[in-house]
């Protein structure tokens, strides 16, 4: 056995995602305490995720990752077996309308979580498998529609079940993995309009999803309806001026915000805490981008390079959907934010592709 | 990895980098426009919305008599409301609502819409004062309808009930028209005093409205207090009144419609005041049936009008003081000048009766018997304008100033007075004949009882003109001893003594030999004057005998006591209840024993000293505060 030559983990990484979790862990209690029976119910589960989760990126972040690189049937599995979980969603009855979850045992979990870090790993080993292929047009061409094949399935049961926002986030996310992997320019210049054009015709076509563009275009236009949500997140946003209004006194969260310890969190946070906790997030976050760069310029393996640009992305391109959300510039479309909204799976997933971050980080040097 | 590959991606991600640099940014900058640029607009909206406004109605202030025996206290009363922000947006609700309270939905439903058109933070009543049945129903009710909310809030409590229903008045909500006449100083649904001393004092009683601003959720349950400002509670206040001199005249009248005033000739202080047939005024407090309303609306007795300060009578006899005052101080008469009853005389082509034949009298004899012949020639002699400027001067014409709301000034005509009133032309000249009923206080003259009584105050202390009031004290809210608020200070007549002397003399005459003597009081002597008010005009006594109530003559009684060093003065009028000396003479004594002998006297606590409660609240009672005693 050759010797251990790998370096530490990166320990701001670490540092910048166990905040994010604390102040998760704050405001989910803040947040969710006047709905939840006990005040604490919520607290308590999401502490137990916190914990399933840490647990898991310990062990992630000691598995030596460019193993995969040369044996990709662990990774083939793991798609198959996320894939199957996608399908299964559908054997279980709807929740909020909508196939997200399978409930086993009482507990229940997303698949489409699970599925976001398999995806960012089959596309970065995709992209590096090939990367030879990528200077010529002919040999471009098959590869990418295979990779479009193998990407389509889940976008596409995702897309069913229906969760428009992760589908969004896993395409843009592999987008610009297949961006950074070398695919050539011109692919981009066909695909960035096609890709438009189907979402466009997409939310066209659903007056669910009209509405909800809509609304986020204009939300005063209708505050009691569609656009209250937004309208509501900005009120809280507002309302917490330069240093909020103390931690568990915003008023927003008290059912003016549908979705406050979830997918409104940070709009708790922005009342709470003011501008002041609303740029120290956005500062965690760019932490988090900081150091998944220069994991991904420190490491020299192709595979691993890509998979940590990937990573990061995953959890720092949901962020920043999720803060958009909050500020009406984007339709909500239920994107927890990382490490911080109330969520199982979500939270356990963001801690696994911490680990994997971490891992990675050994290889550097 | 290959070499240009590696070299394509470092130079993609920095694109990548460039980028979301950008973004974050941009989104820091959103950030700071919203919770810096747009802060206060947005605060407004987060405020309007989760914040929402409750007053805590002030405790009124408690009205005590002045002996401290509690009139009017406050009790918590329950009501069924709909709170504004909880007002059922569609009709359906409303209208199965106005189902379970048995009322017109249509009506219910202008109520919410009037409500929600308001502006502020009024509740809509829907039921009030709820006793035990009430609160099971409203229960009941508020299990089906989640909107509908039971409040406590102060309510006034009369313990009296109709003891002194004139003199205290009630309280309502606010009136639309005394809002529109003072824009701004009443909030929607603020309770006033309506009438009576409530209303006449409620800028003290009243108190401060606090505030409490609670945080609701988004269907508006409270879910705790945001902030607040305690009420401030009204002052509570000692009246002049003697409960128990009240009690025992609205016993005395016992059926008999009229009024009477007893004023303290030390301060003009009111120590009873009462209107026949009087009212309770915690029917006003809440719901009022029909039967109750018919009672107090259409009731041919009027029992809602305060005689006392809003009731002229003919003065009748009582009048002649005034008249004899007026031809002594113009010197046409002194008191030794005589004058020859026969019983009846002819002025102006017409016969004027008296009731007796009472030979030659001077004005002694002639106040004590009431003969008429001697005032017909006082009016023989005087002008109508000569007895009009004395009652300007005595203070008869104007109002008293009590410190009740709604008070009207007595009449006592004149030739202006004439010319500016009368409808046809023809009637606005003055008829010296018209002078000869107005000698014997018939005629136009019109006076309220307190007036009179305030007139006969003033010849009590020889040329001393009170003032009326009901305010004696306010309650220091630390001591609870009541701090006296000085009595408005009397106006010096200047009365000439030697006149004082002889009206005396008359009046003394009057219970000693003469109209009134079977009312005299032994023990006490009263000086006083009786007055027959006619009603109607009659051919002779049979025909009078036969006449219905309501045409019958006023009685009256008019004066002071003691004759040494007199304490008290009053005015009684029953109405249609015949001879002054039948009626209202008697009760004039009968004022005059509860005050003098049966009152107790019951040692009060040492000057300083805290009155105590068991005293406020304990059985009906009266007494003297320290230094008071006669």
């Amino acid at each position: 056995m050759a010797p251990d030559v790998r370096r530490p983990i990166d320990r701001a990484l670490l540092f910048f995602a166990l905040m994010l979790l604390a102040v998760g862990l704050v405001w989910v209690y803040s947040a969710s305490g006047v709905r939840s029976p006990t005040s604490t119910s919520f607290l308590l589960r999401q502490m137990v995720g916190g914990g399933i989760g840490l647990a898991l990126m310990l062990a992630l972040s000691q598995t030596e990752l460019g193993f995969l690189r040369d044996n990709p049937r662990p990774l083939q599995a793991l798609y198959i077996v996320s894939v199957l979980l996608l399908f299964a969603v559908f054997f279980f009855p709807k929740v909020n309308n909508a196939h997200r979850w399978i409930r086993i045992m009482g507990q229940q979990f997303q698949p489409s979580e699970v599925f976001k870090p398999v995806m960012v790993l089959v596309v970065a080993w995709w992209m590096v498998r090939h990367q030879e292929a990528w200077t010529q047009r002919q040999d471009a061409i098959p590869k990418l529609l295979t990779l479009v094949g193998i990407l389509v399935v889940p976008a596409a049961l995702i897309l069913r079940e229906p969760d428009f926002g992760t589908t969004f986030l896993l395409l843009f996310v592999a987008l610009l993995l297949v961006f950074m992997g070398g695919a050539p320019k011109w692919i981009f210049v066909i695909a960035v309009p096609v890709l438009c054009a189907v979402g466009a015709a997409f939310i066209l076509t659903s007056p669910y999803r009209l509405a909800r563009v809509t609304s986020f275009l204009n939300p005063e236009q209708d505050p009691l309806g569609k656009g209250h949500q937004a309208l509501q997140s900005l009120v809280a946003v507002g309302n917490g001026g330069l240093m909020g209004v103390g931690l568990g006194g915003g008023h927003q969260k008290l059912f003016f915000l549908p979705e406050a310890h979830t997918d409104f969190i940070y709009a708790v946070i922005a009342e709470e805490a003011g501008l002041v906790g609303t740029v120290a997030i956005l500062l965690l976050y760019l932490g988090i981008l900081w150091r998944g760069y220069r994991i991904a310029r420190g490491v020299r393996d192709g595979f691993l390079k890509l998979s940590a640009l990937g990573l990061t992305l995953l959890l720092v391109v949901q962020a920043l959907m999720n803060i958009s959300v909050v500020l009406s510039l984007a339709p909500n479309k239920g994107i927890p934010l990382p490490f911080i909204s109330y969520g199982g799976t979500s939270l356990i997933v963001s801690l696994a592709v911490l680990g994997l971050l971490l891992s990675i980080s050994k290889e550097t040097g | 990895m290959e070499p240009r590959q590696r070299r394509i991606l470092q130079e993609r991600v920095g694109t990548l980098q460039t980028f979301a640099w950008g973004f974050f940014l941009f989104l820091a900058a959103v950030y700071g426009w919203l919770q810096l640029v747009r802060r206060n607009e947005l605060q407004r909206l987060a405020l309007q919305q989760s914040v929402k406004v409750r007053t805590s109605p002030a405790q009124r202030g408690i009205i005590f008599d002045r002996n401290g025996y509690r009139l009017v206290d406050n009790k918590r009363a329950l009501h069924l409301v709909i709170q504004r922000e909880d007002l059922p947006l569609r009709p359906e609700p409303v209208e199965a609502l106005a189902r379970g309270l048995n009322t017109d939905p249509e009506a219910l439903k202008r109520r919410v819409q009037a409500i929600r058109n308001s502006g502020g933070n009024r509740a809509l009543l829907l039921a009030d004062n709820l006793d035990e049945a009430g609160l099971a129903m409203a229960e009941r009710l508020r299990a089906r309808f989640p909107f509908l909310s039971i409040v406590v809030a102060p309510s006034r409590v009369y313990l009296g009930d109709e003891l002194a229903g004139h003199v205290l008045g009630y309280v309502g909500e606010v009136t639309t028209d005394a809002m529109l006449k003072e824009p701004g100083r009443y909030q929607f649904g603020e309770i006033v005093g309506r009438t009576g001393f409530e209303a006449a004092r409620n800028e003290h009683l009243k108190g401060n409205d606090g505030q409490r601003r609670i945080l609701v959720d988004h269907l508006g349950r409270e879910v705790r207090l945001y902030d607040g400002k305690e009420p401030n509670p009204g002052r509570s206040l000692f009246l002049t009144l003697d409960a128990g001199l009240q009690k025992t005249l609205a016993d005395a009248f016992a059926g008999e419609q009229g009024a009477a005033v007893v004023l303290d000739l030390r301060d003009g202080g009111i120590l009873a005041l009462h209107s026949s047939p009087s009212f309770d005024p915690n029917i006003f407090l809440g719901h009022m049936d029909r039967q109750q309303a018919d009672a107090l609306f259409r009731n041919p007795s009027k029992p809602l009008l305060n005689r006392a300060i809003r009731g002229r009578y003919p003065p009748g006899s009582t009048f002649k003081l005034l008249v004899a005052l007026c031809a002594l101080e113009k010197g046409i008469i002194t008191p030794e000048s005589t004058f020859t009853c026969r019983g009846r005389k002819t002025y102006y082509d017409r016969e004027f009766r008296c009731d007796g034949v009472h030979g030659t009298v001077d004005l002694v004899q002639a106040i004590a018997h009431s003969c008429d012949i001697y005032f017909y020639e006082l009016g023989m002699r005087l002008d109508v304008d000569d007895i009009h400027a004395t009652a300007v001067r005595y203070g008869v014409t104007e109002l008293t100033g009590v410190d009740l709301p709604h008070e009207i000034p007595s009449r006592v005509p004149s030739r202006d007075w004439k010319a500016r009133t009368a409808k046809r032309a023809i009637d606005r000249k003055w008829y010296a004949g018209e002078t000869i009923s107005v000698a014997i206080g018939q005629g136009q003259n019109g006076l309220t009882p307190i007036s009179l009584a305030r007139f006969y105050a003033a010849i009590a202390t020889g040329g001393k003109l009170l003032t009326p009031h009901l305010l004696y004290a306010f309650r220091n809210d630390r001591t609870r001893l009541p701090d006296l608020v000085p009595p408005p200070a009397p106006r010096d007549l200047g009365m000439d003594p030697r006149i004082w002397t002889a009206l005396d003399e008359g009046l003394a005459g009057v219970l000693r030999y003469g109209t009134a003597r079977k009312a005299a009081l032994p023990g006490i002597e009263i000086c006083g004057k009786t007055g027959t008010a006619q009603v109607a005009e009659f051919k002779d006594k049979a025909h009078y005998a036969k006449q219905a109530k309501h045409l019958k003559d006023h009685s009256l009684f008019a004066g002071y006591a003691p004759r040494e060093n007199p304490q008290i003065a009053f005015a009684v009028v029953a109405e249609n209840a015949g001879f002054g000396a039948d009626t209202a003479a008697p009760l004039a004594r009968r004022i005059c024993q509860y005050w003098f002998l049966e009152r107790p006297r019951k040692p009060l606590p040492p000057p300083g000293g805290r009155i105590p409660d068991a005293f406020e609240t304990g059985p009906r009672q009266a007494g003297l505060r320290p230094g008071e005693g006669p």
